[in-house]
């Protein structure tokens, strides 16, 4: 039964590896998928930005205080604020948690009686 | 029986576990923009490491350093992680951002791709993985599109994301679109102020050159 305990601790570790092989191959998550055509024709960027000139950054600005274009000043970007931190650690002591107290509960239930 | 479940359910987990690796491509494919990568220094950081992968970009330079941008704008009362606050640091660096809204598509002067491709500028896009919190704002640099199948014409996005431990990104088009689109698909074009006024075409009706 430890044996078998033990090949099922393989399996798992085998099962990560082998599926986190595949995302990188595929680059994305299974779960998003999607069908529709591009949006425009895929061609290389110039090598340099072309020069904006100052009609068009008027234009822009313009176009940028129209309400339905304008963004708040204070809207802000910010990297991970505490709380994602907070609970990005939460989640990992659960996970660990979670994985050896499988195997544990795995292990004492394939202990001899 | 009993042992057969129990492998399925390893197994399973394990592929989901595995599922949450993202892809991360450290050499950059012809298709993107040579944007030199700046990483986040610390939690809050994203938005001041794009501004200078950008501004260095348009300069084409390596003036802008996060630090002195970080230290400048809080010297002037201001928050790095403010748009607004990141655009007046700007404007005194000879650069000019404009925020818009935009749209996923080659329509100028709205589109990323006509940006992107286009004009040759890569992009700050402010996406947010947390629909409907503005506090997970992240600032990320857009550089490329590639198709991921040319029979079925998918679109994926290549982005310079700051705070990756590996630099370049690449992004199905309907992930990153729906990452943009819960943050308001705020998009941050940073260019090299005018020097002199031209007549001829203008951002409204396109301006190709």
């Amino acid at each position: 039964m430890r044996a078998i305990a033990a090949g099922l601790t393989v399996l798992f570790v085998l099962g990560v590896t082998a599926v986190s092989a595949h995302a990188d191959v595929i680059g994305q998550p299974a779960t998003v998928r999607s069908s529709a055509s591009p949006g425009g024709d895929i061609a290389r960027p110039p090598v340099r930005p072309l020069p904006i000139t100052a009609e068009q950054a008027a234009a822009l600005e313009s176009i940028s205080h129209q309400p339905d274009q304008a963004v708040p000043p204070d809207t802000c970007a910010a990297y991970s604020p505490k709380a994602e931190k907070i609970a990005t650690e939460a989640s990992a002591v659960g996970f660990y948690a979670g994985y050896f107290g499988t195997l544990a509960a795995i292990l004492i239930s394939a202990a001899p009686l | 029986m009993a042992v057969l479940v129990t492998i399925g359910a390893l197994v399973l987990a394990g592929g989901i576990a595995g599922c949450q690796k993202r892809i991360a491509i450290d050499d950059r494919p012809p298709e993107t923009i040579a944007v030199r990568y700046v990483p986040a220094d610390g939690y809050s950081d994203c938005l001041v490491a794009s501004a200078v992968m950008c501004g260095n970009y348009v300069l084409d330079s390596q003036r802008l350093a996060p630090r002195d941008v970080r230290s400048a704008i809080k010297a002037a009362g201001g928050d790095a992680t403010r748009v607004g606050d990141m655009q007046r640091y700007l404007a005194g660096q000879g650069l000019r951002m404009v925020p818009l809204r935009g749209r996923f598509s080659a329509e100028p002067p709205l589109g990323l791709a006509w940006w992107v491709l286009g004009r040759g500028y890569p992009m700050i896009c402010v996406i947010n993985r947390h629909a409907g919190n503005a506090e997970y704002n992240h600032a990320v640099v857009v550089v490329g599109f590639r198709p991921a199948d040319a029979a079925r014409g998918e679109m994926r996005v290549y982005l310079l994301d700051p705070a990756a431990p590996k630099r370049l990104a690449c992004w199905d088009r309907f992930l990153f679109e729906h990452y943009w689109g819960s943050a308001g698909w705020v998009m941050l074009p940073i260019f090299e102020e005018p020097r002199a006024p031209r007549s001829g075409g203008s951002a409204q009706t396109g301006g190709r050159p």
